[in-house]
């Protein structure tokens, strides 16, 4: 795929195409990408970019979305929206966009890259794969701030996203009795949590909480039993509240031993902040801080 | 040794091997306390002094109903298996060739995506819907294969079942594409696991598991003299086409069930009807409650297996059973060659 851009960058520049406006980005999957002139028409293949653009001020460069892209803030309601586990190449050619910035989740299932044919196509693809930590979520920032040629807007969103989890952190940080603490991201019964090397995992740590699964890695299908075993002080989840999360797990036939459950500490936050890595778990970060230590919160 | 001797050391082994389930697991617990904790709650006996609460709570809330569920599933799978291969006097059938797990899973997949509940019923409704699609599908293979081949050669009818699968499969597929918010979620039931599956399952099971079994045990003499061939039976007074279509039921309501609240779980009801036979022979009162012992068991130490070996997480009960399975029948295939 590298030789490839690269080669297709080399005949862009060769051939005049684009002129001396195609430069080479690295993407964030490492990928070397030309792009060619200005960027104006983008599209975003998941709600996290979205969020990320339109906090660049930069939601009228949208060109067509994802369907869950639909719902974030900001965003233009009759973009047309494609459906990305299956993208449909054509409609894709046809709205002609000059980047489309693609992520982790296209390429699961597809077993290969799904814009394969768009990029043949002449069209520019960028990858940004699912960031594991806070930097990267910044890095995420930056590189579609570069990309959209506005670093500077880039620049002052991480600082201030970082200076608002540095005001968490510095709370966090003074606790020193620390709960343990659960999240759980899938209902019953196909548990799912995280462990180490997950922002989530590190937004636990930040608030002063300790995740009893610390010693994972990644996303663990954990068993009721090791649950209860690490018997947690408190359980966040972001599960969708149709489903009842905190009352469910409240009812969980075993868990009325866990401290959690005893002491009624399961908090629901927002599902789509906690769940897409973009400025915008900051509000989630809260929501868990205040919903845990709601003294030592008080002020967010 | 008799074959009734021989099913009663079946009983003890299944019984150590419950036991040893509801005692292993992510967290130690020895067997000692675990039968502590079991007799206290069904007896009401405080036994449980210097027992941390949280370890009855796994045992009792979590464990036992986990274990309990896999063995009469497991059971009713390897039952099903038997009295199809029985009947159709093929070592290979099973109720998920004849189409039941198909039409089982797809009648919970709907029950899933609309959260349809019959009132009066409430939970019943998945294994019951389970086990009128697995019914339904059953009886669109047999009598489309009976207009095609008057005679019901076990061929054609295992020939249908298995086209019959892949169509159900297709609709299943087109389900999924249509409702790809839970795809996730059926994929993952499609796979088989008594995870969180506490006594309300058990008791969910319970009714089906037992008119199922008693429906069986009621010919197992008519099966003996059915694999002795359609025209011998016949003969002897057997009015062969309404045995064979209650039996067909009766495996239908252990199978339909058993796949509408664990998910799809192969091999069992392969393997157990097989091993079963082995150590019993061919007489079918044995091979019943035989098969019935070593499914149970033979579930309850794959699921051991799905939520120790890789804990704290845990895997897929169905992809363990495949995993042991396949290679075992193959050698079980190739050593009697």
């Amino acid at each position: 795929m590298n030789k490839f851009s690269a080669l297709f960058a080399a005949a862009l520049l060769l051939a005049g195409c684009g002129g001396n406006n195609a430069r080479l980005v690295t993407d964030r999957g490492g990928n070397s990408v030309a792009i060619s002139g200005p960027v104006n028409k983008v599209i975003s293949t998941a709600p996290s970019s979205t969020e990320i653009l339109v906090d660049l001020g930069l939601a009228d460069k949208l060109t067509a979305i994802d369907k869950y892209s639909l719902g974030v803030r900001g965003v233009n309601q009759d973009l047309p929206l494609i459906d990305f586990f299956f993208p449909d190449a054509e409609v894709i050619i046809g709205l002609n966009p000059d980047v489309i910035i693609s992520n982790g989740h296209n390429k699961i299932g597809a077993g290969d890259d799904p814009f394969k044919l768009i990029r043949e196509a002449g069209i520019s693809v960028v990858y940004i794969p699912l960031s594991s930590d806070i930097d990267g979520i910044c890095g995420d920032i930056e590189f579609i701030a570069d990309l959209m040629n506005v670093p500077d807007r880039g620049k002052e969103l991480v600082r201030s996203f970082k200076s608002q989890i540095d005001e968490i952190a510095a709370i966090g940080n003074t606790i020193e009795d620390k709960k343990t603490a659960y999240f759980e991201i899938s209902p019953a019964p196909e548990l799912v949590t995280i462990g180490r090397n997950t922002y989530l995992h590190e937004m636990m740590t930040i608030i002063g909480t300790v995740n009893i699964f610390s010693d994972q890695i990644g996303v663990i299908f954990p068993g009721a039993e090791s649950i209860l075993e690490r018997n947690p002080d408190v359980i966040i989840t972001n599960i969708q509240e149709r489903y009842n999360p905190v009352g469910e797990i409240k009812n969980r036939e075993g868990f009325e031993y866990i401290n959690a459950v005893k002491n009624n500490a399961i908090y629901l936050v927002d599902t789509n902040s906690a769940a897409r890595p973009s400025a915008r778990i900051v509000l989630a970060l809260r929501q868990m801080a205040k919903a845990v230590y709601p003294d030592k919160y008080e002020k967010f | 040794m008799k074959s009734s001797k021989k099913i009663l050391i079946g009983v003890i082994i299944a019984a150590v091997i419950v036991c040893i389930g509801a005692s292993v697991g992510s967290t130690y617990i020895s067997i000692y306390d675990t039968l502590r904790i079991i007799v206290e709650k069904i007896f009401s006996i405080h036994l449980t002094e210097g027992i941390e609460m949280r370890d009855v709570s796994i045992v009792w809330t979590l464990r036992l109903p986990r274990v309990l569920l896999a063995f009469i599933i497991g059971g009713s799978l390897a039952m099903g298996g038997a009295v199809i291969q029985s009947v159709l006097k093929n070592q290979i059938a099973s109720p998920y060739i004849l189409g039941v797990s198909s039409g089982a899973t797809l009648g919970a997949a709907l029950i899933m995506l609309t959260g349809f509940t019959i009132p009066l019923i409430g939970g019943f409704t998945l294994p019951l819907t389970g086990f009128l699609f697995g019914l339904l599908t059953v009886y669109i293979v047999i009598s489309l294969s009976s207009k095609l081949d008057r005679t019901m050669s076990n061929n054609t009818i295992i020939l249908f079942g298995m086209v019959f699968t892949l169509f159900i499969g297709a609709l299943l597929t087109t389900l999924l594409a249509l409702f790809r918010e839970e795809l996730r979620n059926l994929i993952y039931w499609q796979m088989g696991s008594f995870a969180l599956k506490g006594w309300s399952y058990v008791r969910l099971m319970l009714p089906f598991f037992v008119i199922g079994t008693l429906g069986i045990l009621r010919y197992t003499r008519e099966m003996d003299i059915l694999t002795f061939g359609e025209e011998q039976a016949k003969s002897v007074g057997v009015e062969t086409e309404k045995v064979r279509r209650r039996l067909f039921v009766f495996s239908t309501i252990l199978s339909g069930a058993a796949v509408s609240l664990s998910g799809v779980i192969g091999f069992v009801d392969l393997i157990a009807p097989h091993m079963a036979r082995k150590i019993v022979g061919s007489n079918h009162r044995y091979v019943i409650p035989m098969s019935f012992i070593l499914g149970g068991s033979l579930m309850v130490v794959t699921d051991l297996i799905a939520r120790t070996i890789v804990s704290p997480s845990e895997l897929p009960v169905g992809a363990i059973t495949a995993l042991i399975g396949a290679p075992f029948f193959a050698w079980v295939y190739f050593k009697k060659k």
